[in-house]
């Protein structure tokens, strides 16, 4: 039985133990689908095969996506609104971003922000205008989607939206420690070190799932239905061959040895559709500092792709998905400095053209480059690629250059396709039918984002769909 | 609990007596469908073959395609033209060409195959000219049979592989997939199928984990069809069903132009998904752009709306079309001088004509001095014949000066038109994978239907030769007793 994805009551062993709501996986979209059934009224199992609460959040910065006017951005200033929120969502997270989840999302973000608090996560209302990721200090925002750089500054009043837990450094830990603590506080029963390898059905619902822990074979039944709430498949090489063979180019996994799929695969076996199967995040870590900005980044011939100033993100998704994974920052020397990682200029030399020469570009390519990007820095305009003003300035040589190629930087992707779900955390079948008794959330399905992407916007649409999903299972 | 429109499979047990049996039922009349056909002929003269066919005739998207055949390893047709290739060249080539991640087995089954393949289509009724055309990527003018249809003459892959032109296509000019098809349509017929049409199967029937049949709708009334060896699906990809693409391949809804017809809905990929079938690449899309010919706009060069170039200008219009789209929003121009200035061959001509690279730019709308930076450098090298920055062959290389024009290659402006690569995972005997990685018994896939030799990267013939090629095999396969 250990391969089969599913398989029939009929065939299972007596159960180990029954509940209304079987939660799979106690990472981010886990806790939050597990209290939300639990105060639903819900006897509620959260089945989790590592030793731990947590899954990939909480090795995560721990950024959470959330905004229209969240207390933490109106005491840093900042105006915004559900419309502007979901003006910038729109844009950023397409080519045909999920416009129902995407609406629901920026609508209930003011909610979230309060369900969060109230179940014990803290935020410092100061912004670290440093860093797209987690700050050093206990500051609790972040721009952290580009939203204040071209083209999304033009589209939606900017507003910085990445939230983090008040702790230093990465965050995911705190916040998955507070939320694992919330669900025990109200009754969640938890199942560590176990695995769930398939579903039991019965007729055409889902009715529990078969596990297994220390090498026995466990059965768990649900009244009410089940979450599959198990990560995505950045550690699955052989679905990423056939679904995102472009993120085996990665050179990191964001994520844990339990994002192998296997959910994904066992709701596709009793029929779910999944969507957007080849997107991945790529988080390509440049800056901090901000200073290096005012450099260029060039793909392998020599051109510019990006503006500098957007999302990482997004430079990593343009290098890794468009550029065939080769980039490199060129900056001069008032721009340098080694970056928070450690990364130095690996080529530095007295004129353009040596130094297209060491990095091995075609002759004369970055020398155009150069030239044509002076050109216009001189009255700090960037009509090619809209760097935003105050970074744009003549790089005036003796000229450095990192090298960003996967193996010297680290690119790292995790997977962003998954089950189609509905707003309320129903998994959809083949026939466009909700899937009796199987609900979904976090990176096992396909969130908002069809392709772009902001830091935050896992953790925060696994939390908020991950409690939907999870209300929704406890027929509440 | 299902609509009538579900893609459930329907069981067995429901089922109270079968409408009608065969031992081999295909879904889908056109290239893989009639290949599927003779392979189960061929396995066994004597099983009984249904067609079911959505449409009224045969011949599917093939027929209303140019009709190239990627055909290599050393055809009649590839000495005759005095091109050297080998099974093991054409494997260096397409490993190269149709990733990233190509199916590897697939690639060296159809390489290794290929000369057979080539002349068990001759031994189906289709002639082939031995010439060569040098001037298009597509069908000819004429009636030569062969062409270069994938870039293989274009850097990277002439520095890969052997150069050697495997695009073949009937004798008949202009557009040989009609002929193709109805000539492999007559062969098929007369390896005696049934064949029914406006058949539109719904479903499948399964029974223990095997699929027993099908539930078809035939004109207008349902029937439960039995296949007592198996079931073939041939009924295309997915580029007529917009929510599917949706889903799965966006970006090519930005396209304007759709490559098949109306069968091409995904339902035999989503039945077949219904049943426990894993599917790859459904990101994937070929993206045919029709430049060329003439030959001559190869010596112009493409540029993106930043006035960037970002290919070799030489390569396979695919591979061309496929960066346009995926990579640069479908916006992208063809700057020639009067040197290289001929109207195309679909009678598109330069929308911008200027004395100087800074007026072009200008009036084209690429931000000032983007075009010049890339001219300067460009011609810089093409004056010594080099393109070190995207290696176009030194014979198209000059620079580019005196009166410039711009083609105008939006999408919208020209065609970009698209069909869908990914589908269904099947291995080189035409099963249907399951997503444990085991054959599903009694189903197995060809063509669009399935996610063939070409992952990403395609080259012109790709389709109606995998279609063909993994067709048959699939007939063999599923008609063996």
């Amino acid at each position: 039985m250990d391969d089969l994805l599913h398989v029939d009551l009929n065939d299972v062993r007596p159960a180990t133990a029954e509940t209304d709501v079987l939660v799979i996986g106690f990472g981010a979209a886990g806790t939050c689908a597990a209290h939300a059934a639990r105060e639903a009224g819900a006897e509620v199992i959260a089945i989790e095969r590592s030793a731990g609460a947590g899954g990939a959040a909480a090795l995560a910065e721990g950024i959470i996506y959330l905004g229209g006017g969240t207390p933490v951005q109106q005491a840093c200033g900042f105006d915004d609104s559900v419309e502007n929120m979901t003006a910038y969502l729109m844009a950023a997270c397409g080519p045909e971003p999920d416009e129902a989840k995407v609406a629901a999302y920026a609508n209930g973000s003011l909610d979230h922000f309060d369900w969060l608090v109230a179940r014990g996560v803290e935020f410092d209302a100061r912004l670290d205008i440093e860093t797209q990721m987690a700050p050093r200090d206990t500051h609790g925002l972040v721009w952290s989607g580009g939203e204040n750089a071209w083209p999304f500054s033009e589209m939606a009043t900017p507003a910085p939206r990445g939230h983090l837990a008040k702790t230093k450094n990465s965050t995911g830990w705190l916040l998955m420690k507070t939320l694992a603590e919330a669900c025990e506080a109200i009754g969640v029963e938890t199942v560590y070190d176990t695995r769930v390898t398939a579903l039991v059905v019965d007729g055409d619902r889902v009715v529990g799932v078969v596990a297994s822990s220390y090498g026995e074979e466990r059965v768990y039944l649900a009244r009410r239905g089940v979450v599959l709430t198990a990560g995505g498949f950045i550690w699955n090489d052989d679905m990423l061959r056939r679904h995102a063979p472009t993120l085996l180019r990665g050179t990191w996994k964001v994520g844990t040895e339990a994002d192998d799929g296997r959910a994904i695969e066992m709701a596709q076996s009793v029929g779910a559709r999944v969507k957007n199967m080849h997107v991945g995040e790529v988080s390509l870590p440049i800056i901090p500092p901000r200073e290096l900005i005012q450099g260029i980044i060039v793909n392998g011939h020599g051109q510019r792709f990006i503006n500098e100033d957007t999302y990482m993100g997004r430079v990593g998704q343009a290098a890794l998905y468009d550029q065939d994974a080769t980039c490199f920052l060129v900056v001069d020397e008032a721009a340098y400095q080694p970056n928070w990682m450690g990364l130095t200029a690996t080529w530095v030399c007295e004129t353009v053209g040596e130094l297209e020469f060491e990095m091995g570009l075609p002759a004369g390519s970055l020398e155009a480059t150069v030239d044509l990007y002076n050109r216009h820095a001189t009255t700090h305009d960037d009509p090619m690629f809209h760097k935003a003003p105050d970074w744009v300035r003549p790089l005036i040589p003796p000229l450095g250059a990192f090298d960003l190629r996967p193996g010297v930087a680290p690119y790292a992707p995790f997977t962003l396709g998954g089950l189609e779900t509905s707003v309320a955390g129903e998994v959809i079948g083949l026939g466009g039918e909700p899937i009796p008794g199987l609900f979904a959330a976090g990176r096992t399905t396909a969130g908002i984002c069809s392709f772009g992407y902001a830091s935050g916007l896992s953790i925060g649409d696994s939390t908020m769909f991950g409690r939907f999903a999870g209300h929704s299972a406890a027929g509440a | 609990m299902h609509s009538d429109d579900s893609f459930w499979p329907l069981d067995r047990s429901e089922v109270a007596a079968f409408d009608d049996s065969a031992d081999v039922i295909v879904i889908g009349f056109g290239a893989a469908g009639t290949s599927a056909i003779l392979g189960a002929r061929e396995a066994d003269p004597e099983a009984e073959i249904l067609v079911l066919e959505s449409t009224g005739g045969p011949g599917g998207a093939a027929a209303l395609a140019g009709g190239i055949i990627y055909l290599g390893g050393g055809t009649a047709v590839q000495r005759a033209c005095g091109f050297e290739d080998t099974p093991e060249n054409m494997e260096a080539f397409l490993l190269a060409a149709c990733g990233p991640e190509p199916d590897a087995s697939k690639i060296a089954s159809y390489c290794q195959g290929s000369v057979e393949h080539f002349d068990w289509l001759v031994a189906a009724g289709l002639e082939f000219e031995h010439s060569f055309s040098h001037e298009t990527q597509m069908e000819t003018v004429g009636t030569e049979g062969l062409v270069y249809s994938g870039g293989e003459d274009a850097w990277p892959f002439s520095d890969i592989a052997t150069p050697a032109a495997r695009g073949h296509l009937i004798r008949t000019p202009g557009s040989t997939g009609r002929l193709l098809m109805k000539t492999l349509t007559t062969t098929a017929l007369a390896a005696g199928p049934v064949v029914s049409y406006d058949s539109r199967v719904e479903r499948l029937i399964v029974e223990d984990g095997r699929v027993v049949g099908v539930v078809a709708r035939q004109h207008g009334v349902q029937r439960h069809l039995e296949a007592r060896r198996g079931v073939i699906i041939c009924a295309g990809g997915f580029i007529w069903n917009d929510a599917m693409v949706g889903r799965n391949a966006p970006v090519l809804l930005e396209a304007n132009w759709k490559v098949g017809t109306e069968g091409d809905d995904g339902r035999g990929i989503e039945m077949a998904q219904a049943v426990g079938a894993r599917v790859k690449q459904m990101h994937a899309g070929e993206v045919a752009f029709p430049i060329i010919p003439p030959r001559r706009l190869m010596e112009g060069i493409l540029i993106n709306a930043k006035g960037q170039r970002f290919i070799n200008e030489d390569t396979y219009n695919g591979r061309m079309g496929q960066a346009a789209l995926y990579d640069h929003d479908g916006e992208v121009y063809l700057v020639i001088d009067e040197a290289s200035y001929e109207p195309n061959w679909m009678g598109i001509q330069a929308s911008w004509v200027c004395e100087t690279p800074a007026e072009l730019e200008a009036e084209i709308g690429l931000p000032a001095g983007s075009l010049e930076a890339t001219l300067s450098i460009y011609n810089r090298h093409a004056a010594v014949g080099e393109d070190p920055v995207f290696h176009k062959a030194a014979s198209l290389l000059h620079p580019l000066d005196g009166h410039l024009g711009a083609f105008d290659l939006r999408i919208g402006k020209i065609p970009y038109a698209v069909f869908t690569l990914g589908g269904l995972d099947s291995d080189t005997e035409g099963r249907v994978i399951d997503l444990e990685g085991s054959p599903i018994p009694g189903l197995f896939a060809a063509g669009r239907s399935t996610s063939g030799v070409a992952a990403f990267g395609y080259a012109s013939g790709l389709s109606i030769g995998d279609s063909t090629f993994f067709g048959r095999s699939a007939g063999r396969t599923a008609a063996q007793r």
